[in-house]
């Protein structure tokens, strides 16, 4: 069932961190604009819930259990996603998070090279294994990474670290892949109550770093995800896009 | 008159500085098919006069203010004479500016610098300081800062300061006003052909400073106006958009 009338019909996006949050509320947006949808978490029943999801909306959907920081697995994923639809035109590199939240001084080593695994590794290892298929599809497309306001600032935690070498990535990637057609940007969510972030932020709350800041729920990061994927060949690439409020 | 969906700036008021021609004409005209009706602020009153007419063809309400935006007893007139046919103000674009003098710092004319941040950000700050107080009054709204790439690149010519100094200026500003439902972001448009720009750009060539990048006509930035023009309440603010395509 295609409905050739949605801005995304015959498209095929990949989003990882897919099973919940931002990431299911980005895959079940494009799902609705008429993407066929591959989702990668670690968590199969999450997968398997979303996937049901994107099925009923009449949107074909594959979910692929995947740990996003290891690169053989990674690989594997790709060659899946391949067999499976055949292209790929949107990427999310969506999957993160914080881990280590400890200054370098009393961070344990493990905890803060595993939070540049999460949150800069993947994002690589997923554009290098599956980019090839996004240029082979032949249109062009579209990959957005997820970063953050506090890659911006400096602070305890490797989050902070992690995300601002993702923000260089996002734009070195950008100059390496314009000729193909391929616009990569960053999306900056400000925060959002997830998983991830339960018991700091509440939807409707102020948080604590900023008064003027709004605790969003994770469908309110779709709008600019559908935007940012809907973007006609020659738009930004190597930007960031922010719907935080507070300067960064 | 048309309302609805397709109407989204409905009942709402804008204000384009530079709105004689170029990208501030485009938008102008892109908010009032949106619904809006429209004030367009130049200095020259035949630009005005032609604008106003597209705008009024639309079926909105248009008036042209011939005003020099770099002085600030004309900017108080200006906004007084705005009051006087228009009792609210919902989006305020800052897009007037200009002065691409090149030249170095040192080779530079004193006039002509000091000239350039006038233009590019004292136009900013004088009409937010004279027009922001009636956005208050009629309940919060949207200020959009036309910006610029060069404004975070150093090298020679006046702009790139002027620009930089607006940057700084539309974050605090947004730290100032987000209280009252006003929401201050920058549009960074890339590089477009405009009476400004001619000679150093055609529509559709490669500029000689990005082999990624494409110029583009005014009409390309509209999009992304009306997008920051429509946002929910609680939106973005303080943040910056890019259409560009190069990192910045």
């Amino acid at each position: 069932m295609t409905d050739s009338k949605l801005p995304l019909a015959g498209k095929v996006a990949l989003v990882t961190g897919g099973g919940r949050g931002i990431g299911r509320a980005i895959a079940l947006a494009y799902a609705d604009e008429g993407a066929d949808i591959a989702v990668v978490a670690r968590t199969q029943s999450q997968l398997d819930e979303v996937a049901s999801e994107i099925t009923a909306k009449g949107r074909k959907a594959a979910a692929f259990a995947t740990d996003v920081t290891d690169y053989e697995a990674v690989v594997e994923m790709a060659a899946a996603c391949r067999a499976e639809f055949g292209r790929l035109d949107i990427l999310v590199n969506n999957a993160g998070g914080t881990l280590e939240t400890r200054s370098v001084s009393e961070s344990d080593p493990e905890q803060w090279v595993a939070g540049l695994e999460l949150n800069l590794h993947s994002v690589y290892y997923v554009s290098k294994a599956l980019l090839p298929l996004m240029i082979d599809s032949g249109d062009g497309g579209k990959v957005i990474n997820i970063g953050s306001g506090m890659g911006r600032t400096p602070g305890p935690g490797v989050y902070p670290v992690s995300k601002a070498a993702m923000w260089m990535l996002t734009q070195s990637l950008s100059m390496e892949v314009w000729q193909h057609g391929i616009d990569v940007n960053e999306l900056i969510p400000g925060p959002v109550a997830t998983y991830l972030t339960r018991g700091r932020m509440k939807v409707g709350d102020t948080p604590p770093f900023a008064e003027s800041e709004r605790v969003k729920p994770p469908e309110d990061v779709a709008p600019l995800a559908i935007w940012l994927a809907t973007q006609a060949p020659g738009g930004p690439t190597g930007q960031s896009f922010s719907i935080a409020r507070r300067p960064l | 008159m048309l309302t609805g969906s397709d109407q989204p700036l409905a009942g709402k008021v804008a204000l384009i500085t530079g709105g004689g021609r170029g990208i501030g004409r485009a938008i102008a005209l892109a908010y009032a098919n949106a619904g809006a009706d429209i004030a367009v602020v130049a200095r020259t009153q035949s630009q005005l006069d032609e604008v106003v007419g597209a705008v009024t063809s639309h079926g909105r309400s248009a008036i042209g203010l011939a005003c020099d935006v770099t002085d600030y007893d004309a900017v108080k007139d200006m906004a007084s004479a705005f009051r006087a046919v228009f009792d609210r103000l919902d989006i305020l674009v800052n897009n007037a500016g200009g002065n691409l003098d090149q030249r170095s710092i040192l080779d530079s004319d004193p006039e002509v610098w000091t000239g350039g941040i006038e233009l590019n950000l004292y136009s900013a700050y004088f009409v937010s300081r004279e027009l922001l107080p009636l956005m208050i009054e009629t309940g919060g709204g949207k200020v959009i800062n036309m910006s610029s790439n060069l404004g975070r690149s150093p090298g020679p010519g006046v702009y790139r300061v002027g620009k930089a100094a607006m940057w700084m200026f539309t974050q605090s500003l947004s730290m100032e006003v987000w209280q009252h439902d006003i929401d201050v972001n920058e549009l960074i448009p890339g590089p477009v052909e405009t009476f400004l720009t001619r000679g150093l750009m055609k529509v559709g060539e490669t500029p000689t400073f990005a082999a990624s990048e494409r110029v583009k006509p005014p009409e390309d930035v509209a999009p992304l106006a009306l997008w920051l023009a429509t946002q929910p309440k609680g939106g973005p603010t303080g943040q910056s958009f890019s259409i560009a395509r190069r990192p910045i």
